[in-house]
């Protein structure tokens, strides 16, 4: 069962292309991460998927409906920007979303005041929004979203400004969600993030589809699969070895990139003596690493001579 | 969709109802009025410091027989006048310790009315041809008119008096003559013949409320409307919304639930004045509320609550459109400017449409959409009143306007609202909505 298909979706806002032929397909009851960097296209890649904005062209279809009015009752969506009625009372304002989402109305009340109380708000019912705090306000926008029992969860940068405990507690509902068959699909330009949670994550940069697959295939499709080395002693020929392709040096750090075919463990037979060893690291590369590395191979007038990763201006 | 748009309605119309903006003009506002209606007729009776007046006679003819006839009654030995809900004490020039000297007396009078202890005073001579009596009139406040008013009138029954009297040898007569006719206003209306009381004026100023009515209620609205809209869009409270609901809903939502919150705002007023001007036992009172009742009953109650609710509808959308591309309340106000300057318009022209109802222009301007609410209800109870057909199409245009500015606001909204950044101007707006279109 698809959740979310999207066919050659291209969005501009004038001249600038925001979204530029994705296509994507994530399969219902996953855990989906969106990952790029800043102004990449992610958040207005989710708000073409929750009908906020309509693509100029190509098409979406979510939940097996190409209709969004249909299924904005099935959708829960956390905007990036979080936004409530200051001056509503916290139960009101989650009674009056849900209820907007289709639950009748005493159903609602009980779910929002239910929620609250497991999110620890239960003491806040009747306050206004605006005498919560900031980390208060953020689990009571996450109960908004998710009061109307939503199939399809859509968080937009979800772990922005949250501390260790909310991070913690979100993260577990995110597990819960999909544990339960939901498919939840966030974004976030903190990749780590994205690497600890997600079975499969899309990339995107500057509107593009850059990688799309599960955490497991990204990883082993990963082209230049760094080897890191933390060493004493003096590695000046480790560039010159035949088998190495290039180096980035960070002092006593080394990034070593092998040639096609090299294996690692000729290149560890090759320090033994020359150098004192103390890491040796030939494990999986970190999306971090992977972006730079896609990222830096699409778009080559980025990338520097040595491979570094040249700031670029976040659109 | 339909239940979608009336809980952001009802969510509108709480939000709308509970800000002190509309709590003020609620309350505050029917409570002023019928204070400063009520106050005078409540304060009518109780004593009040009369204010003193005199007056020289420079001829000698003319002093006691004015003052004969301006205090007959023999108990009223004060000799107080009421003019205008007011007391006025006639003091004689040794009450107030004037010279005997004329020169001296005109210039103790000032300093009298410097030192605020007389009012004014009437200064009687022959004007300069020697054959007419010319009295000049001092005061303090030359605005108040009731007291030169009733000693004019008297001093010219006692001069007629005095120069007839001698040829008609009748007083009677000559008082008679004086009278002139005596002219009175009837109504005719379907009870028939009917004398012209405060009832019949307030019914034909009646469509006059209607218009400020509408007017405040769009005025107060519209403010409203656009500090709503842009908190939603900086909060992006907006964001969340629209994942739920369609930007039409929500739009559609905003604009009835503001449109109800202004028809409750009228009945309360409307409440309020029946209350005022029923229970306070005050013949006039009751004749104005009868009056006011009587221009909208009916049909013509039907016709105030659906051209109230479209003229509503018709500018509100419009301010929330424009509202939806702006970011701060300034932006809002220099792009709403050209449109407060088209709704000042039928207030310019509502006093030539009461009193012209079947003039030319005041047909034509019920029939531009922007004024035809205002228009066409001081048409409707007004004589000649409208014809029907004219009614008919000038609520048909209405709707249909009503209609396209919503559908077109809708677009506007749907692009504005998620967009941050400098506001677009009008000309831009317009392109959008004929692009989408």
């Amino acid at each position: 069962m698809v959740a979310l298909k999207l066919e050659h979706v291209r969005k501009t806002f004038g001249d600038h292309v925001a979204v530029d032929d994705l296509s994507l397909e994530i399969p219902q009851g996953s855990l989906y991460g969106f990952i790029g960097p800043n102004g990449a296209g992610k958040t207005t890649t989710l708000r073409i998927i929750v009908d906020i904005i309509r693509p100029d062209q190509g098409s979406v279809q979510v939940l097996g409906d190409s209709d969004a009015a249909s299924i904005r009752q099935r959708i829960g969506y956390l905007p990036e920007e979080r936004g409530m009625y200051k001056k509503m009372r916290c139960i009101d304002f989650i009674t009056y979303i849900a209820t907007l989402k289709g639950v009748p109305r005493l159903e609602a009340v009980a779910r929002a005041g239910r929620l609250m109380d497991e999110l620890d708000l239960g003491k806040w019912k009747t306050a206004t929004v605006d005498a919560l705090s900031k980390g208060m306000q953020q689990k009571l926008q996450f109960a908004s979203t998710v009061v109307h029992d939503p199939d399809l969860l859509i968080l937009d940068e979800p772990f922005s400004g949250l501390d260790p405990v909310n991070l913690e507690m979100l993260k577990t509902a995110m597990l819960e969600y999909r544990r339960q068959g939901r498919t939840v699909i966030f974004s976030t330009h903190m990749m780590e993030h994205a690497e600890r949670l997600c079975d499969s994550i899309v990339m995107i940069h500057r509107g593009h589809k850059v990688i799309d697959g599960t955490m497991t295939q990204v990883k082993a499709n990963a082209p230049n699969r760094a080897i890191r080395l933390n060493y004493a002693g003096d590695g000046a020929f480790i560039e010159e070895l035949p088998l190495v392709k290039r180096v980035r040096e960070y002092g006593s750090d080394m990034e070593i990139f092998l040639n096609e075919g090299a294996d690692s463990q000729d290149l560890l037979r090759e320090f033994v003596d020359r150098i004192e060893i103390k890491t040796f690291d030939v494990s999986d590369p970190s999306l971090y690493d992977i972006f730079l590395q896609v990222a830096g191979a699409s778009h080559l007038q980025h990338i520097s001579d040595s491979g570094d990763l040249v700031a670029e201006e976040d659109r | 969709m339909i239940m979608r748009i009336l809980r952001v309605a009802s969510r509108e119309y709480i939000a709308y109802v509970k800000t002190k903006t509309f709590l003020i003009s609620a309350i505050a506002f029917p409570v002023t009025l019928m204070l400063a209606i009520t106050i005078p007729v409540t304060l009518e009776g109780v004593s009040r410091t009369p204010r003193a007046f005199t007056l020289i006679d420079h001829t000698g003819q003319y002093e006691e027989v004015l003052l004969d006839r301006l205090f007959p009654d023999e108990s009223n030995a004060d000799r107080i006048l009421t003019a205008d809900m007011r007391d006025y004490i006639y003091n004689t020039g040794e009450q107030l310790l004037l010279p005997v000297h004329l020169i001296g007396k005109e210039w103790a009078l000032e300093q009298l009315m410097h030192e605020g202890r007389l009012f004014g005073y009437f200064s009687i001579h022959e004007d300069s041809t020697g054959r007419k009596c010319q009295v000049d009139y001092y005061t303090l406040d030359p605005g108040s008119d009731g007291l030169p008013r009733i000693v004019r009138r008297q001093l010219n029954q006692v001069i007629a008096l005095e120069r007839l009297l001698p040829l008609v040898g009748d007083e009677n007569l000559v008082l008679e003559s004086l009278g002139g006719a005596t002219f009175l206003t009837h109504a005719i209306t379907d009870r028939g013949r009917e004398e012209v009381t405060a009832a019949h004026i307030a019914r034909s100023y009646a469509p006059m409320a209607f218009v400020y009515l509408l007017w405040i209620s769009i005025l107060m609205m519209s403010s409203h409307l656009m500090t709503s809209t842009i908190e939603e869009k900086n909060s992006r409270i907006i964001e969340v919304i629209l994942s739920s609901v369609s930007s039409f809903e929500f739009m559609m939502g905003k604009l009835l639930g503001l449109a109800g919150a202004g028809l409750t705002m009228i009945g309360v007023w409307a409440g309020t004045a029946t209350l005022a001007l029923g229970v306070i036992p005050n013949a006039t009172f009751h004749q104005i509320g009868s009056g006011i009742g009587g221009a909208f009953e009916g049909l013509t109650l039907v016709w105030f609550i659906i051209f109230f609710l479209f003229g509503f509808v018709f500018y509100a959308s419009i301010f929330i459109g424009l509202g939806s591309v702006c970011n701060t309340m300034r932006e809002a106000q220099n792009l709403t400017q050209p449109f407060m300057f088209v709704l000042m318009i039928p207030l310019f022209l509502m006093a030539y449409v009461t009193n012209n109802p079947d003039h030319i222009v005041a047909v034509l301007a019920s029939f531009f959409p922007p004024f035809t609410p205002f228009v066409i209800m001081n048409r409707i109870p007004a004589s000649p009143p409208a014809p029907a057909w004219q009614i008919l199409l000038a609520a048909s245009l209405l709707v249909i306007s009503t209609w396209l500015v919503v559908r077109g606001s809708a677009k506007v909204f749907r692009t504005g609202i998620l967009m941050y950044g400098k506001a677009p101007t009008l000309p831009e707006i317009v392109r959008w909505i004929r692009e989408s279109a």
